[in-house]
């Protein structure tokens, strides 16, 4: 029981800092400051995720495909920010 | 594929990350161009984080594997379709 508490915990933080970001990015000025806030998400969803899987099932099957999968989103998260904030600095027009 | 009978932690988190995915669709229909961008890529990583912990409750490998398939998939998309917005629009 202590373990799926722990587990909704950690969920309950990675969720609060994904509507925190979801609601940066609805309220953000221009589409620079939005993607900023996304970056809050593509660091602590996925770390926290791990976090979580490892709490509630330990080191398995399930958790060595769940690391995998974080690493994807952990090293995914600056490629993707990078190739918007590109297209987002190009489409704008310079004084 | 059977449900959990009793409280499962996991199960009620990925079940909270519907609130802030709510949030992400509202900005993708009402947001401009690139912040829809921006929030596909949010919701892509809360849909993808939803599957792998999904497949852990039901105890279902198969939805991991849509989970990194998704998570591969929506990093593609968004630089393609990033590209695109450059090029094209």
């Amino acid at each position: 029981m202590a373990r799926h508490i722990a587990t909704l915990v950690l969920l309950f933080v990675a969720m609060i800092f994904a509507l925190v970001s979801a609601l940066g990015i609805l309220r953000s000025k221009n589409n620079l400051a939005a993607l900023h806030c996304l970056g809050v998400t593509s660091v602590t969803l996925p770390i926290l995720t791990i976090v979580a899987v490892l709490v509630d099932v330990g080191v398995g099957v399930s958790a060595v495909k769940t690391v995998s999968f974080i690493v994807i989103l952990l090293l995914g998260g600056p490629i993707t920010g990078h190739a918007i904030a590109l297209t987002e600095h190009r489409r704008t027009p310079h004084r | 594929m059977t449900p959990p009978t009793t409280f499962n932690g996991m199960l009620f988190g990925a079940e909270l990350l519907f609130i802030p995915l709510a949030v992400s669709l509202w900005i993708i229909i009402s947001g401009d161009t690139v912040r829809r961008l921006i929030a596909l890529q949010l919701a892509g990583m809360l849909v993808a984080t939803q599957l792998v912990l999904l497949s852990i409750v039901f105890a279902t490998e198969e939805f991991a594997d849509v989970g990194v398939a998704l998570a591969l998939l929506s990093l593609g998309a968004t630089i393609t379709y990033g590209h695109f917005l450059e090029r094209w629009l």
